[in-house]
C-alpha cells in the first residue's frame, strides 16, 4: 500500500510477518479522506477487509488526507469525504461514504464477489 | 402599483442585471455553457444519501482559482451539538433556579433574624433597662423582669438553634398569634409604652399558620420601631374581618415619620411589605411627623390598590 499521510499509514500498517507476497497490481484504489475521524477509519477498514476477502488478485490501496493536501481532490472531482476511487482497472469508479455496504461498494467497484461469501 | 410605475421601478434596478450580464460574459469567455437546472448526477444523488446515513465527514468545495477544501461537519454530528447546548441550557437553568432558591431562602433567613431574634433580644434589653430604673425604687418588681428577661433569652437560644438546623420558625408550642403579641408587648410596656390588643377570636381561627406567623413578625417589627424610636406612650394591635377580608392593624401615636424616606434606610419596613405579599395580602404605612404611625395590612378579596403612603 502506500500512504500519503504518515497518521492514516500508521493506523493501516500490518503486522510484521502478515505481508502479502508481490502480486500484479490490478486494481488501484485511492481513498479520500479528510483527516484523522472515527469515518476515515471505518472506511479504511471496511476496504481493507472487503479488498482481503474479494480481490484474489493483487491490489493496492492509496489513502490521501485532503486537508493536508486539498488540490489532489482536483484530480478525481472529489466532492464528499470519504470517497473510494477506483482508479486501475478504467474506467473510473467513485464511492462515496465509509463503505459500510459491502454489496454496493463491489458493485461500485464492478468486482465479483468471491466464493467464500 | 400602476404598470407605469413598476417599469420604472424594474428600470431603476440595474445592480442585478448588470451582475448577471456580467457573469454571462465571464461565463462565455472561459468557454462555459450557462448551468442548466435539472435532474441531480448520480454522484450528487449519492453524496446526498451518504450525508444522509451520516457517512460524510466533509464536502469538498473547489474553484477555478484555488483547491480548498471546506470541512463540514456531519448533520449528525449537528445534532448532537444540538443536543449539548440543550442540555447545557437546561442545566444552566437548573442552576439557575437554585441559585434562585438559595438567594431566597437567604432573604427569609435574613428577615427572621431581623424581626426574630434581633427584636427579642432587643425587648430583653428594653426590660433590663427598665429593670435598672426601678433598682433603687422597687427593687421586688426588678427580680420578675430579671427572670422574664432569662425567659426570653431562653426563647432566643431555641430560635437560634432552629435556625441550625434549617427548621422554619414556628409560633411556640400552646402560643397563638394573640399570646405571642403579648408576649412583645410586654417588652415595650417596660419602657412605658402601652398596647392595646383588640384580636377577633373567630378571625384569629382563620388564619392559616403561615399568616399568623407573618402577622406576628409584623407585630413585633412595628412594636419594636414605636418602643425605639416613636416616644409613643400609647399603641394598638387589632385583628378583625370586614368584607371578607382580614384587617391587621399596628398603630401608635409616636412622633411618626417619612414612610418613604425610611424605606431607603432600614430594612424593617421593606419586611413588612414582603411578609404582606407573602400572605396574599398588601401592607400600607401611613405615618407623617408628630401624627403616629398606623401599619395595616390587609389578606385577601382583592385588596385595594396599593397607594404610596401619604407622607
Amino acid at each position: 500500500m502506500e500512504w500519503h499521510d504518515p497518521v492514516l499509514a500508521a493506523m493501516a500498517r500490518k503486522a510484521p510477518g502478515k505481508t502479502r507476497p508481490a502480486k500484479a497490481v490490478k486494481y488501484e484504489l485511492c481513498l479520500y479522506v479528510a483527516g484523522e475521524t472515527s469515518r476515515s477509519a471505518v472506511a479504511l477498514a471496511n476496504l481493507k477487509r472487503i479488498c482481503e476477502e474479494h480481490l484474489d488478485a493483487g491490489y493496492r490501496i492509496t489513502v490521501i488526507d485532503l486537508l493536508k493536501n486539498p488540490k489532489l481532490a482536483r484530480d478525481h472531482q472529489i466532492l464528499a469525504l470519504p470517497t473510494l476511487v477506483r482508479q486501475i482497472p478504467a474506467p473510473f469508479r467513485k464511492i462515496i461514504g465509509d463503505l459500510s455496504d459491502t454489496e454496493r461498494v463491489l458493485v461500485g467497484l464492478d468486482i465479483k464477489p468471491s466464493v467464500s461469501t | 402599483m400602476t404598470d407605469e410605475s413598476r417599469r420604472s421601478n424594474t428600470r431603476l434596478r440595474p445592480g442585478k442585471a448588470l451582475v448577471a450580464a456580467k457573469r454571462t460574459t465571464q461565463r462565455k469567455s472561459a468557454g462555459l455553457k450557462p448551468p442548466k437546472a435539472g435532474p441531480l448526477s448520480l454522484e450528487a444523488e449519492e453524496t446526498l444519501n451518504a450525508i444522509r446515513a451520516g457517512q460524510i465527514d466533509a464536502l469538498v468545495i473547489q474553484d477555478a482559482g484555488s483547491h480548498k477544501v471546506y470541512a463540514l461537519r456531519s448533520f449528525a454530528e449537528i445534532q448532537q451539538t444540538k443536543v449539548e447546548l440543550r442540555n447545557a441550557g437546561t442545566e444552566r437553568k437548573r442552576t439557575n433556579a437554585q441559585l434562585q432558591a438559595l438567594v431566597q431562602e437567604r432573604e427569609r433567613l435574613f428577615q427572621d433574624l431581623h424581626d426574630g431574634c434581633i427584636q427579642s433580644i432587643y425587648a430583653v434589653g428594653l426590660t433590663l433597662e427598665a429593670a435598672m430604673n426601678l433598682s433603687d425604687t422597687q427593687p421586688g418588681r426588678v427580680g420578675a423582669m430579671l427572670g422574664e428577661s432569662i425567659a426570653s433569652l431562653n426563647l432566643v437560644i431555641q430560635e437560634l438553634r432552629s435556625f441550625m438546623t434549617g427548621h422554619r420558625r414556628q409560633m411556640g408550642a400552646g402560643q397563638n398569634l394573640r399570646s405571642e403579641v403579648e408576649t412583645a408587648i410586654r417588652a415595650a410596656r417596660n419602657r412605658g409604652l402601652a398596647f392595646t390588643v383588640e384580636i377577633d377570636p373567630a378571625t384569629l381561627s382563620s388564619l392559616t399558620d403561615e399568616q399568623s406567623l407573618q402577622l406576628l413578625q409584623i407585630a413585633r417589627e412595628c412594636i419594636s420601631n414605636a418602643a425605639r424610636h416613636s416616644g409613643a406612650r400609647t399603641g394598638r394591635v387589632a385583628l378583625h374581618q370586614n368584607d371578607g377580608a382580614v384587617h391587621f392593624e399596628v398603630s401608635d401615636d409616636g412622633t411618626g415619620f417619612v414612610p418613604a424616606e425610611c424605606k431607603q434606610v432600614g430594612f424593617g419596613l421593606h419586611h413588612i411589605d414582603a411578609r404582606a405579599r407573602k400572605i396574599g395580602g398588601n401592607a400600607r404605612i401611613i405615618s407623617a411627623p408628630n401624627q403616629g404611625t398606623r401599619i395595616v395590612v390587609r389578606i385577601g378579596k382583592e385588596a385595594p390598590p396599593r397607594r404610596r403612603p401619604h407622607t
